[in-house]
């Protein structure tokens, strides 16, 4: 027992304290160690909270390009809807308006190189139920129509003394000579105008000409016209364009003498 | 103002709390950014990126870690990506592989180097020596890590590290003088 312990404190006394000194390549390695922490060590010191100062254009490039330009698009999607919208209604108007007043027509002076018959023969060669053949009809009976307006509201002017009779508008006056006349004086446009811009517009091929003459009743007062549109008397106007757009067999027109017309209100 | 407070005025679109946001971060990340890009054109358009990346994934962001440390991350994504639009990483892996090239010479330990001389040091390393440094020593990333980010082998990335470590040494050393 004693000789064992002997041994345990022989080995403890001789390396108990004994330092091996390491080998030449542990220590290049631990050297490469420490020189490698030191190298980290020195760049994340230097450069862990360094801050570069970015250009100043930097933040507009991100505002224009990344967070500003889908608002900006919505908002020109939303403007350019708007914009169109508000162009197609404008459009739309314009192009009622224009038809309203006859101006897509055919011009009076096209009219004078057309067969001016054409739309008073196809009114009276169509029956009295059925529609216009098309638009462009419709337009030229309106236009021939106006023309006859604007004449029969001339000589309306000059012979306001006379009576003006049944014959005188009677449906056996040619409407080819009437359509064919050009515009020649200025109170014919706006006399056409003024009948196109009725809300009620007649039609040649319904029985609704009848009953909107009837609209401004005898006994009263006329409302004042602008000064230079020669008034029409409506009974008269309508008849007027009864005979022009359908002959006597297919709309019958009863025009009598009546009583005399009312006192006119004052011009102005 | 606060960072939670922050954060939240940036989530509801507000121009000055995301032009704050970005004043607070844009120099430390265009310096990230600068670490592994080249040329300052490139950095800033990571940043400029990374940034944009940064608003547009703040509502994922959960508030548990540190914030900064969510948009280094960021940071460190898009430049690895600008890395590899600007400069070939895979090229470069063994350009300086030669053994003339990794003679090391031990750095003076107290070299006391200003950032913007850091930089350029780095920029001098090829681009996938640098990555992998930048990756492994100053943002403490592990291997496995750098391996699944660059696309590269864990073996690849320690060898990376040594040679570009290895240079870094070479240059930092002390010029011998001629006399």
């Amino acid at each position: 027992m004693a000789s064992g312990n002997n041994l345990d404190d022989l080995f403890r006394q001789q390396l108990g304290q004994h330092a091996t000194p390491p080998g030449e390549d542990l220590q290049r390695r631990l050297a490469e160690l420490a020189e490698a922490e030191r190298l980290d060590q020195l760049f994340r010191t230097g450069l862990g909270s360094h801050a570069s100062q970015p250009r100043r254009a930097l933040w507009e490039r991100l505002e224009d390009e990344h967070l500003r330009p889908p608002a900006r698009r919505r908002r020109g999607v939303v403007a350019w809807w708007q914009l169109s919208a508000a162009a197609m209604l404008l459009l739309a108007l314009l192009g009622c308006g224009l038809w309203r007043s006859g101006y897509l027509g055919p011009r009076p002076g096209l009219a004078t190189t057309q067969p001016v018959s054409r739309p008073a023969v196809r009114a009276g060669v169509r029956g009295p139920g059925q529609p216009l053949a098309s638009g462009q009809d419709q337009l030229l009976v309106k236009e021939s129509i106006a023309v006859t307006l604007a004449r029969h509201s001339k000589k309306n002017q000059e012979n306001r003394t006379t009576r003006a009779t049944a014959a005188t508008f009677s449906p056996s006056s040619p409407p080819i000579a009437t359509t064919a006349r050009p515009r020649r004086s200025a109170p014919a446009p706006l006399a056409a105008r003024r009948f196109h811009l009725q809300p009620q517009q007649p039609d040649a091929a319904t029985g609704a000409l009848a009953t909107t003459g009837r609209r401004a009743p005898a006994g009263q007062p006329q409302p004042p016209t602008p000064a230079g549109t020669p008034e029409v008397p409506a009974s008269r106007s309508l008849s007027t364009m009864t005979a022009m757009v359908a002959p006597a067999e297919i709309i019958e027109v009863d025009v009598r003498r009546g009583p005399a017309p009312p006192p006119r209100p004052p011009r102005w | 103002m606060t960072e939670p407070d922050l954060i939240a005025a940036c989530l509801r679109g507000d121009p000055r709390a995301q032009r704050q946001l970005y004043n607070q971060f844009a120099g430390l990340m265009l310096t990230v950014c600068r670490r592994y890009l080249k040329r300052q054109e490139d950095a800033e358009e990571a940043l400029l990126l990374g940034f944009a990346k940064v608003f547009r994934a703040l509502p994922t962001f959960r508030q548990e870690g540190s914030f900064e440390g969510w948009v280094r991350r960021i940071m460190v994504n898009e430049a690895l990506m600008e890395l590899r639009r600007r400069e070939p990483l895979h090229l470069s892996f063994e350009d300086f592989a030669q053994p003339e090239n990794l003679a090391a010479t031990p750095a003076t330990a107290d070299t006391q180097l200003q950032a913007d001389e850091l930089l350029a040091l780095l920029q001098t390393l090829p681009p996938g020596y640098r990555a992998v440094f930048n990756l492994y020593a100053l943002e403490g990333y592990s291997h496995l890590e750098i391996a699944e980010a660059l696309g590269i082998s864990e073996g690849t990335s320690k060898s990376q590290l040594s040679k570009a470590r290895a240079m870094l040494q070479r240059r930092l050393a002390p010029q011998p003088t001629s006399f």
